[in-house]
């Protein structure tokens, strides 16, 4: 099976991108002639094809005693000099649990969406960008090198892009799509810096140490991830380009800041999250797959792909945690404050994605990747259950109009029960187990602190809270869809009054959200910790990739103390939320009117689009408009003056030519070409001519020199 | 025969456009489907020939003599009394650019379908322009090089001239009078190398083999620079382009920036980098600056046109930005990139011309802002169109990203501030690119073009080939990569063992 891998394991992204070929070409041809069914079969199946063998690759790679890389060579895509990138894909446990995640959650929401977006007409459309985001994911993911890793990572990157404008006869779908791309633009720019950086630093390191030999056959590659994860301690002690001003700055840091900067792009944290609110535009299967269990989670998994270089400088990891748990709070508040359903899972995937920041920052890298696989799970089951909610309602987004849900649709509110519970951090469902490991290592890791774990500990107190909020509105209670202002924005403008039309989604949609809840419910039982006398096979799974630091072996009482704090906290979110919205439903307004512009600066979103509005768009807009000017009027100008200028010379110059000097000119002495009278010849077209004849003359020779 | 076509390809390829014009001149006037087919015909020998071409190109070459690094060599005295050769000869800076020339003017000839007046006269015109294009690539006598660039800039005059939009006399006496000045400092520049050889020559490679005996270095560094940094454009030598391509008709446009512009870096890598090694090396801080300029530059006000066709001719500096930052990068992943991205560059900006044709030839108006969600009534024209844009915005798979990525590299082991300022351009980039594309094909449908016809079979053949190469040199980029590498070998060893 091994060798099966080894020679066939591109498979995986080949599927995928077949199926994206197929219905991207054909797809519109397809669906006029055979309707949507095949569309949708040909989309799933290449994903399940992909899946399969993803399986086989992981029990590959779980059965490994010794796991050595597994590498899949296909063919060398890029060579030049220093420069070489192949087309490589990289199995190890790490690549191995993410490419399930991607195939499996991949899978489940490509069925659910062959119910969802039923009679849409760009339906082969939407599953053309689906089938190409899961080859991109997977490019990303399997990558061996970095450069690789940037198709995947902008390959993403432009599906998020296609997706969220899905809709695009809506103007602001289309602007969140741009919104989108701009800001991850941003970030990768920060990702091709760091590679610069990393490459150059590298290669002149290993210049020093006489290497460079080693890189003549031309089978190594300087940004390949084994040879980096084997040579990056080259770069230990080394300062930012040996500017010996800079001594303060090592390289190590300034590469993992560059990379972090691409990280928040992608992952949506401060200062780069202003798009994942936006892109909620995108249709519901989107959402759930891209923009909360995949996607988003590239930045954590680069993170871990590249955690030898991140261990070595503690400086950035100090400010990625700062970051992620800074991001989980400022998210959780958000979230708290807003009513459009999608909205509110979107804060929460900020916030949640800020948590495996911590993680990752505080070096606890398996417990990072963990809580990416469980919140995959249980915010993949909530985005779905919202997708349900919206088709029930006729896209009816706003909480506010919802409630009552539960007896309309009980798979749909069942399974979003279990995914909030899991969420909040309840045991023993998954998120509680993951969630936990990171606060714990948050204030007990060498480089956690507790102030971490106080921020991510208030965040998770939060998040129970917003989630209760969101589900009592939405499933409990009366249904408020008549209290509706008719000349409120939003939804699809049909206005039905009354509940009598909500229904239960279909199969295709529900089976989907069960699975997904069941794997929330049961992901976490692989990552019990030690101290709850489990084996945390996850950690152990992993510990190839990161390095098994052996655990310290007694057990910290404090452990079971931060422990009951996350439960307690968790319990007291939800309670104060049912108190709130279901006990007490008067409560909320009047806190509201008491904090009134502390609520609007939180429901507003601290205004940090508008910020960025004013300071970047606007800011471009200004410059541009300088700019244009600047090259229509001054440096045009100057040209036009220019000719001006000549045309009133040579006028003069072209009379005292007429008097004074005879009219045959040498042409080769006549070099006061630059003068108008000069200017004047050429333009009469004198040397044009001459060349011209020359020209022909050479034709002739020519001619003559072939023929005899 | 076939050693006939062996030892004259270069010839051949240079010839048989201009020979076939001279055919067009005798067909009937009024006969416009004949001379168009005819001049496709014409113009897809050349494109053979270049396949021959590509298929022999040895790619392990070496060096910059007759005996080495130079191949398919034609050599005859043509005036022997100056010492001035028919010298024809390429290499793996020259191979790219004829394969590319060859492969858009036969498209050029189906973008220039529609046009009605004068028909014989603009396909005359056009192949003389296509055999002016490859002589330049392919001559090696800096005297035969200058009849071609010259030989070059005439139909361009007239194609704008005549068959141009309102301001066509403006635009085309712009271009021709910038490029004029230009062409006057190198024929200067030209003489005095001519003049101070011993014995008199014209000839390129033994002009950079005594190069040390030039006096007055720098001046004639310069003069040769502007010369060529006016074809690129270099800012501030820029403005001729944006009216030149607004005014020129779509075929022209697409040869303008797909392979007129490229002449410039060529002229770079081909005379000062070869005859001026050290003032080039010293130079290079200043031309990787100007490289950055153009980058940031020209994004900047491509974001801010009105006008699609100005966009795109923005764009354009801000893409050859990056040549010349690579080409100033004097490291092998630099200049690799530069050229590489020369070629790149002409296959989107072609695409992305022919694009701006296509939708002219419907709408009648080029303003981003006129149009508006007409995605959903021209499927395939909107693919073909994120395609390009995607390409043109450096999307990693695409073939522009490679190119930028080589450049990147290379520069940054020398200029690390000019080249992170440079990577930059890709968010401005991005950004004017989405917009645009957002404008046009996104949003509500404007109803004013709810029947726009999509494109056409005539139309899908031309930016067809365009579209597979995005993404063929994307994921596989050896084949053009390899026609170079040896000789950017070759010119970066020079600069390696100047010892400077």
């Amino acid at each position: 099976m091994r060798t099966f891998i080894e020679h066939y394991g591109f498979l995986i992204v080949l599927f995928p991108v077949l199926g994206a070929f197929i219905n991207g070409i054909f797809g519109r041809q397809i669906q006029n002639k055979y309707g949507e069914k095949p569309i949708g079969y040909v989309a799933s199946l290449t994903v399940f094809f992909s899946f399969i063998i993803s399986v086989i690759a992981f029990s590959v790679i779980a059965r490994d005693p010794q796991p050595s890389a597994l590498i899949c060579h296909v063919y060398n895509w890029l060579n030049v000099n220093f420069v070489r990138a192949d087309v490589s894909f990289l199995f190890d446990p790490l690549s191995a649990v993410m490419i399930l995640i991607v195939t499996g959650v991949g899978f489940l929401i490509h069925i659910y969406s062959i119910g969802y977006m039923k009679g849409d007409p760009g339906y082969y459309r939407f599953f053309a960008y689906l089938n190409l985001f899961i080859f991109s994911m997977l490019i990303l993911v399997l990558a061996e090198n970095m450069l690789l890793m940037f198709i995947g990572w902008e390959g993403v990157g432009l599906c998020s892009y296609l997706l969220i404008g899905f809709w695009y006869s809506k103007k602001e779908n289309a602007i969140a799509g741009n919104k989108a791309f701009i800001v991850n633009r941003v970030g990768d720019f920060g990702f091709l810096l760091g590679i610069l950086t990393l490459f150059w630093s590298l290669y002149n390191q290993i210049a020093a140490n006489d290497r460079l030999a080693e890189f003549s056959n031309g089978t190594l590659s300087l940004l390949s991830f084994p040879f980096l994860a084997e040579n990056i301690h080259l770069l230990k002690g080394v300062n930012l380009f040996g500017i010996p001003e800079y001594t303060g700055i090592s390289v190590i840091t300034a590469i993992c800041l560059f990379l972090f900067l691409g990280a928040t792009g992608k992952s949506a944290q401060i200062p780069l999250h202003v798009w994942l609110p936006d892109a909620m535009a995108g249709p519901t299967p989107v959402s759930a797959l891209i923009h909360a269990a995949t996607m988003v989670t590239a930045g954590i998994y680069m993170i871990g792909r590249l955690h030898f270089l991140f261990s070595m400088s503690s400086v950035a990891l100090g400010i990625i945690a700062a970051v992620g748990a800074l991001t989980a709070l400022f998210a959780a508040t958000i979230g708290c404050a807003q009513n459009d359903i999608k909205r509110v899972l979107a804060y929460s995937t900020i916030s949640q994605l800020g948590y495996m920041f911590l993680g990752m920052g505080v070096a606890a890298y398996s417990a990072g990747i963990f809580h990416l696989m469980t919140h995959a799970f249980f915010k993949a089951c909530l985005f779905l259950g919202a997708g349900s909610v919206l088709i029930a309602l006729h896209h009816e987004n706003d909480i506010r109009w919802m409630g009552g849900l539960k007896r309309y649709m009980p798979r749909t509110f069942l399974t979003f029960l279990i995914a909030t519970l899991t969420i909040s951090g309840i045991p023993p469902f998954s998120g509680f187990f993951s969630k936990d490991e990171i606060l714990w290592k948050a204030w007990s890791s060498d480089h956690g602190h507790p102030i971490l774990w106080f921020m991510g500990f208030v965040a998770a107190g939060m998040t129970a809270f917003y989630m209760t909020r969101l589900l009592l509105m939405t499933f409990f209670g009366e249904n408020r869809r008549d209290q509706r202002p008719r000349d409120a924005g939003g939804g699809h403008g049909d206005q039905h009054s009354g509940s009598h039309d909500i229904r239960e989604s279909p199969a295709s949609m529900t089976v989907p959200l069960v699975i997904l809840a069941f794997f929330a419910i049961i992901a976490g039982f692989i990552g019990i910790p030690e101290a709850l006398g489990g084996s945390n096979r996850f950690s152990h799974f992993l510990g190839p990739v990161f390095g098994s630091h052996v655990e310290v072996q007694h057990h910290d009482p404090l452990e079971y103390i931060l422990m009951a704090a996350s439960v307690f906290i968790a319990l007291f979110g939800i309670v104060s939320g049912v108190l709130f919205y279901s006990i007490k439903p008067g409560l909320p307004a009047k806190i509201v009117s008491r904090i009134k512009i502390t609520y609007d600066v939180v429901y507003n979103k601290y205004y940090v689009d508008e910020i960025y509005d004013f300071v970047f768009v606007s800011g471009t807009k200004v410059i541009i408009i300088i700019l244009a000017a600047f090259d229509q009027y001054v440096i045009d100008g100057i040209v036009n003056l220019t000719g001006f200028l000549l045309r009133c010379k040579s006028r003069i110059s072209g009379s005292f030519d007429l008097r004074f000097v005879d009219g045959a000119v040498n042409f080769i002495a006549d070099t006061t070409l630059s003068t108008g009278a000069g200017m004047r010849k050429i333009q009469t077209g004198k040397i044009q001519a001459y060349i011209m004849f020359l020209f022909f003359g050479m034709v002739v020779f020519v001619l003559y020199k072939i023929i005899f | 025969m076939s050693e006939f076509i062996q030892n004259h390809i270069l010839t051949l390829i240079t010839f048989i456009p201009l020979i076939g014009g001279f055919f067009i001149l005798f067909l009937p006037k009024d006969k416009h489907d004949v001379i168009r087919w005819s001049s496709l015909v014409i113009t897809v020998v050349p494109f053979l020939l270049a396949l021959i071409l590509f298929a022999g190109f040895d790619r392990s070459v070496y060096g910059f003599t007759h005996s080495n690094g130079i191949q398919f060599i034609e050599e005859y005295t043509w005036i022997r009394a100056y010492n001035i050769h028919y010298f024809m000869g390429i290499d793996g800076i020259s191979m790219p650019m004829i394969f590319l020339t060859a492969l858009i003017c036969p498209l050029c000839v189906l973008a220039s379908w529609g046009i009605n007046r004068g028909v014989k006269g603009y396909f005359f015109l056009f192949l003389l322009l296509e055999t002016g294009m490859m002589g330049v690539f392919t001559a090696l006598d800096f005297f035969l090089f200058f009849v071609f660039w010259e030989v070059m800039l005439l139909p361009m005059y007239f194609l704008i001239g005549i068959w141009g939009g309102p301001r066509k006399e403006y635009a085309a006496i712009k271009f021709f009078l910038y490029t004029l000045v230009g062409s006057v400092m190198m024929l200067l520049v030209m003489i005095y190398f001519y003049l101070t050889s011993d014995p008199h020559t014209f000839d390129m490679t033994k002009l950079a083999e005594i190069n040390s005996v030039f006096d007055y270095r720098t001046i004639l560094w310069f003069a040769l620079f502007i010369n060529f940094a006016i074809k690129i454009p270099v800012f501030p030598f820029h403005t001729w382009l944006p009216d030149a391509h607004v005014e020129a008709p779509t075929a022209i446009s697409v040869i303008l920036a797909g392979v007129l512009l490229k002449m410039g870096a060529y002229g770079i890598l081909r005379i000062n980098y070869a005859v001026l090694p050290d003032v080039s090396y010293n130079m290079s801080m200043f031309m990787a600056i100007f490289g950055m300029i153009n980058i940031i530059y020209g994004a900047l006000t491509a974001m801010a046109q009105k006008d699609l066709k100005k966009l795109v001719a923005y764009s354009s500096i801000s893409h050859m930005g990056f040549v010349l930052l690579g080409i100033a990068s004097f490291t092998n992943e630099g200049i690799n990139g530069a050229i590489l991205q020369m070629f790149n560059h002409g296959v989107i900006t072609a695409m992305l011309f022919l694009l701006v044709g296509v939708i002219y030839d419907r709408a009648h108006h080029r303003e981003i802002d006129g149009f508006g969600g007409i995605a959903s009534v021209v499927p395939n024209y909107a693919f073909v169109s994120f395609l390009a844009f995607f390409g043109a915005l450096g999307l990693p798979g695409l073939n522009s990203f490679i190119s930028e990525v080589l450049v990147f590299i290379g520069a940054f082991k020398k200029y690390r501030v000019i080249t992170a300022i440079s990577a930059s351009g890709i968010i401005i980039t991005a950004s004017y690119c989405l917009w645009t594309l957002q404008r046009i094909f996104l949003g509500k449908l404007n109803e004013k073009y709810k029947l726009l016809p999509d494109m056409n079979i005539r139309e899908t053949i031309s930016l067809l080939p365009l579209a597979l190469l995005v993404v063929i040199l994307g994921v596989y980029p050896h084949p053009v990569l390899n026609l170079m590498k040896s000789t950017v070998k070759y010119v970066n060893n020079i600069f390696l063992n100047m010892n400077l």
